[in-house]
């Protein structure tokens, strides 16, 4: 039954928006929605099958002969099979983040609370940021730890410390494209779009840009997300240390554009 | 207090709101009347901070709504009681709009059991009926105890004791001094909860103006009288300038002229009337005279009764 008397006054006292609620409310919308609580538990459960699958396959390997690759060649090969596993994870997490607003426009709702809309963004970015690291860094290190013993049936064990570093490698490229994710998603106000057109970025931008450039001439490989990110992430560039100061500035440009276009677009579109 | 000075909305060639200005005063309620297209979604959305005006600007307490310091303490609306993600529980969206302005969360609670969605909180909204995603569309204008309430249609999909609730609801906050702006369809209703009406058509104020007066204004009278020799009447009241309509045999109403004046054409003509009453018009009536050429879906169907083709030029005030 519906109560008749009048709505009371007394505990809504004074407030007003500080960014803290903001967070606090974004942290609790993205734990809110099955879709998202799923998306999280399976960052990690894909990190680390995936390490775990390509361990295996080392080990299976050596049963028959030696593997070939010294330890740390092998391990950066395992944590790659993980982080790209867990990219497929981390643009679907970002992607929902995003398209969630639009959904039965959600976003009608969170405007009217925070009509400055750039605080929203920046807020569930950070959310965004700490879920995926945490996530990520959860899927690699228990990745590892699974993996370990096949890798040392493959005489490929290495220290946990060398090991640690590339997780956090990892870790920091899985939150670039969950950023650049929320900032598609947002552009494109569709979880399906955020999902296509990133992991198209991630998954044909290498091969579009070597087409690209037999056709032109031009080496447009250190301006793919997929080239550029790694290096920068994982501290090294073949190409030498000063490459990497051109991995950083391609880096920040694949994030800092779509994230400009997605602000603008929230900012001047109606809801 | 709401004012909205020479709002403006085009999309692209059309326009969807013009130059529309008005004051939502506190301590009454104002509904919020015109047909579908008029654009009344639309200023309510500009007024919210939701859609860019083209021109023009709306305040609330003097300030935009993205300037307010606390917007759901200033003003509490429902657009749409669907603007709700599906998958999220009632207690969750509510807790996730107060969480943005800190406030605590025994609120969420008493919002929750003042709409009598307690029992549901922790169902997700996915599968609310129509009423029930209304009632949290209003638990969610409520939240911040705010000191100006935006209704978009809320007896839509409600019961007959959740109207009865909106009613009184809405009629005690503006004895609190608030300032409250419903827009309906129902006329019944509003004309049983609105001290102001407010009619949009074509993107323009058509008539902002107290009920009574509206009622008395706008709406051409209607004499419902009753002769034997009804024939004899028709030709001297169309003539005199009223529309004649018989009804049943021997009964006609005259929509056009004052009973007085129907009075004097029978006694000039010797014409005995049996009956002869003056109908009091509604809001209905008044609405459809003010927005009879501000309508932009009409339907066709064979039910549709002709109403009174009379717009007026310059907004009521």
């Amino acid at each position: 039954m519906t109560a008749l008397e009048n709505p009371r006054t007394t505990t809504a006292t004074e407030r007003r928006v500080r960014f803290r609620g903001v967070l606090r409310a974004e942290a609790g919308k993205t734990t809110s929605l099955r879709s998202l609580r799923i998306s999280m538990a399976a960052l990690p459960l894909l990190i680390a099958a995936g390490m775990l699958l390509r361990a295996w396959a080392y080990a299976q390997t050596a049963a028959n002969g030696p593997v070939g690759v010294p330890p740390a060649f092998g391990w950066q090969d395992v944590l790659g099979i993980g982080v790209h596993a867990g990219e497929l994870g981390a643009v679907v997490l970002a992607a929902i983040l995003a398209g969630s607003e639009y959904t039965a426009r959600a976003a009608v709702s969170t405007y009217l609370a925070v009509p400055h809309r750039l605080v929203v963004l920046a807020a569930k970015a950070l959310v965004l940021v700490a879920a995926t690291a945490v996530l990520a860094a959860i899927g690699l290190l228990v990745g590892a730890a699974v993996s370990a013993p096949f890798m040392a049936q493959a005489h490929l064990a290495q220290p946990w410390s060398a090991t640690a570093g590339d997780a956090a490698s990892g870790a920091v490229l899985l939150v670039i494209v969950a950023v650049l994710t929320l900032a598609v998603g947002t552009l494109t106000r569709s979880t399906a779009a955020g999902i296509a057109i990133v992991l198209a970025v991630l998954l044909v931008g290498g091969t579009v840009a070597g087409l690209l450039g037999a056709v032109t001439g031009v080496d447009l490989g250190p301006f793919v997300l997929t080239y550029a990110a790694p290096m920068l992430t994982a501290l090294h560039d073949p190409a030498g240390p000063g490459a990497l100061a051109g991995d950083a500035v391609v880096t920040a440009l694949w994030l800092a554009v779509p994230a400009a276009a997605a602000g603008v677009a929230l900012v001047r579109r109606d809801v | 207090m709401i004012e909205v000075s020479h709002l403006t909305k085009r999309y692209g060639t059309r326009t969807a709101v013009d130059d529309v200005s008005f004051r939502i005063e506190p301590g009454r309620v104002t509904g919020f009347l015109g047909p579908n297209g008029a654009g009344k979604s639309t200023t309510l959305r500009m007024i919210l901070g939701l859609d860019r005006p083209t021109s023009g600007r709306a305040t609330v307490d003097g300030r935009a709504y993205a300037d307010l310091a606390a917007p759901i303490r200033s003003v509490g609306a429902m657009l749409d009681g669907r603007t709700v993600h599906p998958g999220r529980t009632a207690a969750a969206h509510l807790r996730s709009i107060a969480d943005t302005h800190e406030l605590p969360r025994t609120r969420v609670q008493e919002v929750l059991e003042l709409t009598g969605l307690r029992e549901v909180a922790r169902r997700r909204v996915g599968t609310f009926s129509l009423g029930m995603t209304q009632r949290l569309g209003i638990a969610a204008a409520l939240l911040g105890d705010p000191r100006t309430i935006l209704l978009d249609e809320p007896v839509n999909g409600l019961d007959p004791e959740g109207v009865l609730w909106i009613r009184a609801l809405t009629r005690r906050m503006a004895a609190e001094e608030r300032a409250v702006l419903i827009s309906s369809h129902l006329m019944s209703e509003v004309a049983q909860t609105v001290d102001q009406v407010l009619v949009l058509g074509a993107g323009r104020v058509l008539a902002d103006a107290p009920l009574h007066e509206l009622l008395t204004a706008e709406a051409a009278p209607l004499v419902r009288l009753r002769a034997d020799d009804l024939a004899r009447l028709v030709g001297p009241l169309i003539a005199a300038g009223g529309s004649v309509s018989e009804t049943e045999p021997r009964a006609a109403d005259v929509v056009g002229l004052t009973a007085e004046q129907v009075a004097r054409i029978a006694a000039d003509r010797g014409v005995v009337l049996s009956e002869l009453t003056a109908v009091e018009r509604s809001l209905e009536d008044a609405y459809f005279a003010l927005t009879a050429d501000a309508v932009q879906y009409r339907s066709t169907a064979a039910g549709d009764e002709p109403r009174p083709a009379q717009r007026t030029k310059e907004p009521r005030r």
